[in-house]
């Protein structure tokens, strides 16, 4: 487990004017370095800086950046972490590709459950039924908040979804369990 | 028409729900360039092209707007979520401005986040396509996911394995 602090700004590049006419790179990145260069030397670090032009307030008090976890397989580990989402409770559900699974973790970033028999999920959702809504490989995942499975649409076979005279593959991998642990 | 739903996918990607509309379930069928629209009770209800070659990878929904980044094309793609008409690029095409790798989207207080994957960054624009920045971080290797909640944001990072988050930043 790592749960570190971590110098760092948050910096918003901002276009240098309104008509940009060369693709991002050159001038923006001259602007960028100039930013970066502005904002070490003139603030604390770990502090976050937004522009208050966007109605956020420059968090230069309360602002705080933590990288929450490294590469691996334990609890508050990730391999490719991809979409995350907030269930009923006020945890963080996320999404990791290349660990199968889903993390859940307290804002406070305590491990509270790893859910694992998945193949590459990359987007979750929570909806008002107490659903997760997860896409992995070819198909959308269902589970109730118990992290039971309602449904799944798809299979781990790709398609279309059009005109199709087999329905073979509706629920084909009903076998699938996916497991608390 | 009852259509059957297996094998529906091809690589679906971001699941976005319409909260204003009974919790429509919006799903990027990457590989097929569309979006499979599916009632909250789980039932197919139509299908959006998203355009020949498009890899739609996330989507969020908002005003009525659906906002649908494209893989292949660097950028967002608009459309009108009652009439499935597809509306603006952003960035416009003009601006010769591209979201190297798009992938996740969020809508917040008028403003649209976008992360690139490849660029390093999230990039900002108002809800209209104006083109308002990047915010950039610079132990981001490959941000995937964001999250904004309470003062927060939270940002998955695909190469650094690992959870960015920044406190304070929505006061």
């Amino acid at each position: 487990m790592l749960n570190e602090e971590l110098a760092g700004t948050l910096v918003l590049d901002k276009p240098i004017s309104n008509s940009i006419s060369s693709p991002a790179g050159t001038s923006a990145s001259g602007d960028h370095d100039n930013r970066l260069a502005a904002l070490a030397s003139g603030l604390r670090t770990n502090e976050t800086y937004f522009d208050d032009e966007f109605g956020f307030e420059i968090g230069s008090r309360t602002g705080k950046m933590e990288i929450i976890g490294q590469e691996g397989s334990g609890k508050l580990e990730f391999k490719s972490p991809s979409g995350l989402t907030m269930n009923n409770d006020g945890h963080l559900v996320i999404c990791e590709i290349e660990n199968n699974r889903l993390q859940i973790l307290t804002k406070e970033f305590t491990h509270i459950r790893t859910i694992i028999g998945f193949r590459e999920p990359r987007d979750v959702c929570f909806n008002k039924d107490k659903r997760y809504l997860i896409t992995d490989n070819h198909k959308l995942i269902i589970l109730d908040e118990d992290f039971h499975k309602v449904e799944v649409i798809g299979s781990n076979k790709f398609g279309k979804g059009r005109s199709n005279s087999r329905d073979c593959c509706l629920f084909s991998f009903e076998k699938k369990t996916f497991r608390s642990i | 028409m009852k259509k059957k739903l297996s094998d529906l996918f091809n690589n679906p990607t971001g699941i976005g729900i319409d909260e204003h509309n009974d919790d429509e379930i919006f799903v990027c069928d990457t590989n097929n360039d569309r979006l499979v629209v599916i009632s909250r009770d789980l039932k197919w209800i139509r299908e959006i092209s998203t355009g020949l070659e498009t890899s739609p990878r996330y989507i969020c929904i908002e005003k009525n707007v659906l906002y649908v980044t494209s893989g292949t094309k660097g950028c967002v793609l608009t459309f009108n979520k009652t009439t499935d008409q597809p509306m603006r690029t952003i960035p416009e095409l003009t601006l010769g401005l591209t979201i190297d790798g798009p992938r996740s989207i969020r809508c917040i207080r008028d403003l649209l986040f976008v992360t690139s994957s490849l660029s390093k960054g999230i990039f900002v624009f108002t809800i209209d396509g104006e083109y308002r920045g990047e915010l950039r971080h610079e132990l981001f290797a490959k941000p995937i996911g964001i999250l904004f909640l309470d003062d927060s944001l939270y940002v998955t990072d695909a190469d650094k394995h690992a959870l960015f988050h920044f406190s304070g930043v929505i006061q």
